[in-house]
């Protein structure tokens, strides 16, 4: 079967970059000839020249796409479907990357092993969009969970963040145990793993909250169910992101907030749309979208925390993303892809201002005060991102929202569509409250200003512009 | 895979090209590299180097940097030529020049 190994040349690729990468930073941050250099830049542009190659190659191997299965028992599957996720993927990664040379240099952050967990956390996750296995799929998960716990505390001389990773070990290992204890009981029942077998043994097999054929296989898809919407931080698992969110370093934030969210929500669509659809507990997911947007609006009004406010505000989005995947039917699935392309954007715009304020040390709300008199564009910006996030037309948010709430209408949804409405007004004060901080409100404190950089701005401001043009020409989304 | 066509070597779709070998090893994939999977791979490398270059400006390591990322640039872009070669012969790529090869040689 060695001609199947070209369908997985990316995935191959980042992981040898990856490896090539800490050795390189191994040997020249120790050596003496070099005078001990600080290379977490060096490295850090060494991981996106990786990514970007990844990229060139997934999009150069779109006609490799008819392969189907591959390896001994048909662990992973190569279709359109996987093709968009992971194109879309290590572009996030790529913007995240992006991000970090500057916090790099402001905060004299120097462990490059840091942005080599990045790219190694992404090619699990590539993995994990194509797998068609219950035994790939958790294969996939861990290793993408292990590099998110390592990174969570990689600055090693902040508390905050030593915490924030016991947290994410502890909490992270609760929710994989609970997985794999699902997807144990699903082959304890019906002997197979392999998701095409899965949706032949499981057609037609009725199963509601209150009762199925068989004990095991609705325990089996229920810590399934649980296990998935810990990792998307969805209500009521979502106690840790906040915390983690807060505690961890910016950058590792913004990435915590956007690839695994992706990677994820494409393992779901295939379990449950594919594998276990009818036997869905559909139920669970109404509960934990419309309780996701509820505390995604509610929690966001009373931070005062500029991270935990965008952590919550990405608990909110989880909650309307889910609204495509609780429906069950290609609406709802195209929603959902749109919804998470938009959310992704968003959230990298939202961070990448975060991270480029991070000289005048903001972390409370009111340390925006003086923005809009320093840096106006920034505050323009900043505001379109929030306004775009509380979902106001024309901008990409309000579509994605559109989408969403039309596809929970289209499949009878009603009480889904109307609390995703109410929860919008309501998060619309939460997330107008950073524009409204940084453009009206005056400065009470002292803050320092630093002018940003051409480059900087430019490069917020374009992404920008990309991202909310999508939400005019829809082309581009469907 | 049992209920798949292991014809097919676990294809969904029929090749859109004429199939020179579905299963081509190693050595004859890379000696099947047209002059422009070695453009491809030259040029991802010779890519890389600056970019390697100009990483290790800030740090004075201009050079080790080169050579690591030019390295990776090299991986990447023989992986590059690999996946289109072995495309054209699976029959996944458009392949006129390479039918016409095989043909001429007897082997098609």
């Amino acid at each position: 079967m060695f001609n199947l190994f070209p369908a997985v040349f990316p995935e191959i690729f980042l992981i040898n970059a990856t490896f090539i990468s800490p050795i390189h930073g191994v040997v020249f941050s120790t050596s003496k000839k070099y005078d001990y250099p600080p290379l977490a830049s060096n490295v850090g542009w060494l991981g996106l020249l990786s990514v970007l190659i990844t990229i060139l190659l997934l999009a150069a191997g779109a006609p490799l796409l008819t392969i189907a299965h591959f390896f001994r028992n048909n662990f992973f599957r190569k279709d359109d479907f996987t093709y968009y996720r992971q194109i879309f993927l290590p572009l996030s990664t790529a913007g995240t990357i992006l991000m970090c040379f500057d916090y790099f240099e402001q905060d004299r952050f120097n462990a490059s092993e840091f942005i080599v967990s990045i790219p190694l956390s992404t090619s699990s996750m590539l993995f994990m969009i194509s797998a068609y296995d219950l035994i790939a799929m958790y294969s996939a998960i861990e290793p993408q969970s292990l590099c998110s716990y390592v990174i969570a505390a990689s600055k090693r001389n902040s508390e905050f963040s030593t915490e924030a990773g016991l947290k994410y070990l502890i909490l992270g290992a609760f929710s994989p145990g609970i997985l794999l204890f699902g997807c144990s009981m699903i082959y304890g029942s019906t002997g197979v793993t392999h998701f095409d077998q899965l949706a032949e043994i499981l057609t037609g097999y009725e199963m509601t909250l209150f009762g199925a054929r068989s004990g095991g296989i609705f325990a089996g898809i229920l810590f399934i169910a649980v296990g998935f919407l810990f990792k998307i931080t969805a209500v009521p698992f979502h106690m840790w992101a906040p915390d983690i969110y807060e505690g961890s370093p910016t950058l590792v934030a913004a990435f915590f907030s956007i690839a695994p969210k992706i990677s994820i929500f494409a393992n779901m669509l295939r379990v449950f749309i594919h594998s276990f659809y009818g036997t869905t507990l559909q139920q669970i997911f109404f509960f934990c979208s419309i309780a996701s947007m509820i505390l995604g609006a509610l929690a966001a009004m009373a931070q005062t925390k500029v991270k935990r406010l965008l952590a919550y505000s990405s608990i909110g989005h989880v909650g309307y993303i889910c609204i495509g995947f609780s429906c069950g039917t290609i609406g709802g699935i195209q929603s959902l892809l749109i919804g998470i392309f938009i959310y992704v954007l968003m959230t990298i715009g939202a961070f990448a201002i975060v991270l480029a304020l991070r000289r005048t040390r903001v972390k409370y709300m009111a340390d925006l005060g003086a923005l809009a008199g320093t840096n106006p564009i920034l505050a323009i910006t900043f505001s379109i991102i929030m306004f775009s996030y509380a979902g106001i037309p024309p901008l990409a948010g309000f579509c994605s929202k559109f989408y969403l709430f039309f596809a929970a209408l289209s499949c009878g949804a009603y009480l889904l569509a109307l609390m995703g409405v109410v929860t919008s007004v309501i998060g619309r004060w939460a997330a107008g409250r950073l524009p409204g901080v940084a453009v009206l409100h005056p400065c009470t404190g002292h803050v320092a200003y630093q002018k940003l950089r051409h480059s900087e701005l430019g490069g917020i401001n374009r992404h920008i512009c990309y991202s909310e043009s999508g939400g005019i020409n829809r082309h581009i989304l469907q | 895979m049992d209920r798949l066509n292991r014809d097919n070597m676990g294809m969904l779709a029929k090749p859109e090209y004429p199939v020179i070998d579905k299963n081509p090893p190693f050595t004859k994939t890379v000696g099947n590299f047209s002059v422009l999977d070695y453009i491809r791979l030259s040029t991802i490398t010779g890519v890389s180097i600056p970019v390697g270059y100009l990483a290790g400006g800030n740090c004075n390591l201009r050079g080790p940097s080169m050579v690591t990322a030019g390295l990776i640039g090299l991986m990447g872009g023989f992986m590059y030529a690999y996946q289109n070669s072995a495309g054209r012969l699976m029959g996944l790529f458009p392949n006129d020049e390479d039918v016409a090869y095989y043909k001429k040689k007897g082997m098609l």
